[in-house]
């Protein structure tokens, strides 16, 4: 009789022994939104709801039969426990879930010069703790533009088969050019010691067959080394090339 | 999820009942019809019979609050709604709505 509402053993009453009231009472329910852009328009997205939340002002007062003290500190540290409960008012449940009591903030307390408090107003605060909202439930939806992500995945796929290809061309050409550079040596390096070797012997007639020799043998080791720097400067070019054909890739990125 | 209604009218237990949402409305059922005391090792099962000599007035406050604690034991119940009468030969009669919230297709 003269109940106003209960929480977790507190109860909000009228009676002719005591009035514990409250006022403000305030519900809140809310979404948690991903930021979206269309066509330069923004616009948002539900991703999931957050859980409610109710928040009231208790009055207290010992003119009205309150002990004060004892129930506003009973506030505060179920609020520091984290103890909850179902919101009655009137008989029924306020929400089908049941509450915590999150945060109870005391102020305007009057204290006599006893010390004994006399009134003070808790703000409580109270949020949803248990899964069970009375709704019917429902995933989030992703809204739009969920397409995007699709069109990245294909074209994330499009970009590494393009990178493979580039990578088996440049490793072609690479070896390509090392086999012709190490076949020109060797030929030279070849050619170098048979005529060396032919002047040591007498096979060719020179006047200085020693002088001679080396300095075939200077010409032909800077004519290694022109092949040599023209392996390089084709190395060079294959590489060019094929960061060229990583354009590809760069395509793609652009287009993401 | 769906709402049912139960009452504390009594009616035979099927033990034999296959579908779980019938089973937990028959779970939900036996504890509003078993009285707060009389299971041992498990005294606080059940509706508290102190709560039937109130004033009617005082009991339809504290129904819903005591039938929060009872369907603690059934889990899978949450209750969303109450209502005492009292009948013409002093009985009371107590309807329950509450909310299973098994996925049947889980």
């Amino acid at each position: 009789m003269g109940e106003i509402a209960r929480w977790n053993g507190h109860k909000f009453e009228v009676t002719p022994s005591v009035i514990r009231s409250f006022t403000g009472l305030n519900i809140k329910g809310s979404s948690k939104t991903e930021d979206k852009e269309s066509g330069g328009q923004g616009y948002v997205s539900r991703k999931q709801g957050q859980p409610k939340e109710i928040s009231l002002t208790a009055h207290l007062s010992a003119q009205l039969g309150c002990d004060v003290q004892t129930e506003a500190m009973s506030f505060v540290n179920q609020a520091t426990s984290g103890s909850k409960d179902y919101f009655y008012i009137g008989s029924k449940k306020l929400l089908t879930c049941s509450l915590m009591l999150t945060e109870a903030s005391v102020s305007e307390i009057g204290i006599t010069n006893g010390g004994k408090w006399v009134k003070a107003d808790v703000k409580l605060t109270f949020k949803q703790c248990s899964k069970n909202d009375g709704s019917t439930g429902g995933s989030s939806g992703g809204g739009g533009g969920g397409g995007g992500s699709n069109k990245t995945s294909v074209k994330k796929k499009s970009t590494t088969t393009t990178k493979k290809t580039t990578t088996t061309n440049v490793l072609q050409k690479v070896a390509d050019g090392i086999k012709t550079a190490v076949t020109t040596v060797v030929n030279k390096v070849k050619d170098t010691v048979t005529k060396v070797k032919n002047a040591l012997t007498g096979k060719t007639t020179t006047q200085s067959p020693l002088a001679k020799a080396v300095s075939t043998a200077v010409t032909k080791i800077k004519s290694v080394v022109s092949a040599a720097k023209a392996v390089t400067t084709q190395k060079k070019t294959t590489t060019t090339k094929s960061t060229g054909g990583g354009g590809g890739g760069k395509r793609v990125n652009m287009v993401k | 999820m769906a709402q049912y209604q139960i009452d504390n009218v009594a009616s035979p237990i099927n033990f034999q009942e296959d579908d779980i949402i019938l089973r937990t409305l028959q779970n939900a059922k036996n504890l509003l019809m078993c009285r707060m005391g009389e299971v041992p090792y498990d005294r606080y099962r059940g509706f508290d019979p102190a709560l039937y000599d109130l004033p009617i007035d005082e009991l339809r406050v504290e129904l819903l609050p005591e039938l929060d604690r009872v369907m603690m034991w059934e889990p899978d119940v949450e209750v969303v709604d109450a209502e005492a009468t009292l009948l013409e030969n002093g009985d009371v009669y107590i309807k329950v709505i509450i909310e299973v919230t098994i996925n049947e297709g889980a």
